[in-house]
């Protein structure tokens, strides 16, 4: 598998409850799926392309 | 024995897809993630997460292959990354996390002879967080994502 976007620096990751990030992260892939929307527009989140 | 639907990578590329015999459509996505260890250093992993393309509210059959198929697409991922992990949330804005995480934990009985799964559950600003961490049993740094797992939600969820 290969990252493919880079939204997240080092410096950001310790300052950011990833959980949190995580639950909205979520809501916003559903809502986009349920909308028939693609992943690549879901904004802020780093996908990891199946190989 | 697992009997998966045919799946595809979806054409952005960013994920896996498949179609139930019942017509409803599936993605499969794993997102990059990272917990801390107790000397605050970043632990990488993925996350890993599914949905329908219907809602909820418009389905309501259970079909063991829907789960075999995601499980299937687990133990792919394993194969290319044994000696990496997966975090696992339940959706918690719904009031239905309770039932997801329940049936997430009935689909790993299964398999605990491939995987190992370690859980957690806290209350934070109102939500439930349920959320479990997933490693091969054959992974050698198990033990390192699992104390990360664990001090990360001591860190970040346990409201003192």
């Amino acid at each position: 598998m290969n990252i493919v976007t880079t939204d997240i620096s080092k410096k950001q990751k310790s300052t950011v409850n990833p959980f949190t990030k995580l639950a909205a992260d979520k809501k916003k892939i559903s809502d986009a799926i349920i909308s028939g929307k693609a992943l690549s527009t879901v904004k802020g989140v780093k996908f990891v392309a199946p190989i | 024995m697992l009997h998966p639907y045919k799946f595809s990578i979806s054409p952005d590329a960013l994920s896996y897809e498949f179609v139930t015999t019942n017509g409803l459509g599936y993605i499969v996505y794993f997102t990059v993630f990272y917990l801390m260890d107790e000397e605050m250093e970043d632990v990488d992993l993925y996350s890993f997460g599914f949905d329908c393309k219907t809602p909820a509210r418009e389905r309501n059959e259970y079909d063991p292959r829907t789960r075999d198929t995601i499980i299937f697409i687990l133990q792919d991922f394993f194969k290319q990354r044994n000696e990496d992990a997966i975090i696992y949330i339940c959706q918690n804005n719904d009031n239905k996390s309770a039932g997801r995480n329940k049936l997430f934990d009935k689909w790993f009985l299964e398999f605990s002879d491939i995987f190992e799964k370690h859980n957690s559950e806290e209350l934070y600003n109102r939500y439930h967080f349920y959320s479990s961490i997933i490693v091969s049993k054959l992974n050698p740094f198990k033990q390192k994502f699992i104390d990360a797992f664990h001090f990360t939600i001591s860190y970040w969820l346990k409201e003192s």
